[in-house]
């Protein structure tokens, strides 16, 4: 079976992931498993249908369950369920089906990201802390050039992110629904494609001018890249 | 709910009159929709979100649960809350009345 990967959207643009997978469904390419920030897709006959994702968020950016009752009413509803993964459902019905949107009412909506929205609102409070602790430690071997670009880097995609996802909260409550025309800007795939140049060329730095980063460095990487 | 309470959303309305008589979420659905004439055409997750919060506020109770679906009702609590929303409809639309007296443009 042919099967392909793509960089998906970042979570905090859901309209822009159900654009996403709508539109690769139309191709003819279904998706098959979602990972941080790839989704695998395999080969089918070209289907219109509809995605729609729902976010469930616990306490401390924890992952909730969704209850059963409301899965039950959502299936009852003609929507299926294609995945569940870290903080995110994933579901699917035909186009032309009678499948009532999840939402009709963006307010209510914005509830199910008001725990990720409480989660960015603590992040934005800390990050300042965590950059001065970043150039305490560093300090005592001195700052390098890689240090500071990565540093700089990781800095503006968390504010990036918590960003957007205070912008999608205030959206919803302004009662806008969810933006669907971001999609066919791949704005995202060359942000990621950039963080995996700059994590190579601030690697390369780090090792040629002695730096300990380079481990550090990997696991920021990996973190960047779990905000699929 | 006393009178100068805040008003109640179109959602919670809807789904307090379809409790009038108990009712499971996708059934709560399709009364809306026959209720309102086929205007409302309440999300699922508005449903559910509603529900919960109502469940919290003391005005819908749990009536019946089995494998697949749990059934609720309106409790008193509930019933006076819609009540009174309805009252202050009524008297929304009894003091628009001038519209008719001015003339609609």
């Amino acid at each position: 079976m042919k099967t392909c990967i793509r960089f998906h959207p970042p979570y905090y643009n859901p309209g822009a992931v159900e654009s996403f997978y709508e539109k690769m469904a139309s191709k003819g390419w279904l998706l098959s498993d979602r990972l941080a920030c790839f989704s695998q897709f395999r080969k089918a006959e070209p289907q219109k249908l509809r995605y729609r994702i729902e976010y469930c968020t616990g306490p401390f950016g924890g992952r909730a369950e969704m209850p059963e009752e409301q899965l039950a009413l959502y299936r009852d509803c003609g929507w299926t369920l294609v995945d569940e993964k870290r903080q995110s459902y994933l579901f699917c019905a035909p186009a032309g089906n009678s499948a009532p949107e999840l939402y009709n009412d963006p307010k209510q909506q914005a509830e199910t990201v008001n725990g990720m929205r409480r989660n960015a609102i603590l992040a934005l409070c800390l990050l300042p802390a965590m950059i001065l602790l970043c150039l305490f430690v560093n300090s005592f071997r001195g700052l390098f050039l890689s240090d500071i670009i990565w540093l700089t880097f990781v800095t503006v995609w968390l504010l990036r992110s918590i960003l957007g996802i205070l912008g999608l909260y205030r959206r919803l409550r302004a009662g806008l629904p969810l933006r669907r025309d971001a999609a066919g800007k791949p704005w995202y795939i060359l942000w990621r494609l950039a963080t995996v140049v700059l994590f190579v060329v601030c690697s390369v730095l780090s090792y040629r001018s002695g730096s300990y980063l380079l481990a550090t460095n990997a696991v920021t990487l990996a973190l960047l890249f779990n905000d699929g | 709910m006393p009178e100068h309470s805040q008003p109640m959303s179109e959602a919670m309305y809807y789904i307090l009159l379809s409790l009038l008589k108990p009712g499971h979420g996708y059934g709560m659905m399709q009364r809306i929709r026959e209720l309102s004439g086929g205007r409302v055409n309440m999300g699922p997750g508005t449903l559910y979100g509603v529900l919960t919060r109502m469940k919290k506020d003391g005005w819908i109770t749990l009536a019946e649960e089995d494998l697949r679906r749990k059934t609720y009702a309106i409790t008193d609590a509930g019933h006076e809350a819609l009540a009174a929303e309805y009252r202050r409809l009524q008297r929304l639309v009894a003091d628009g009345h001038i519209i008719e007296e001015e003339g609609t443009p």
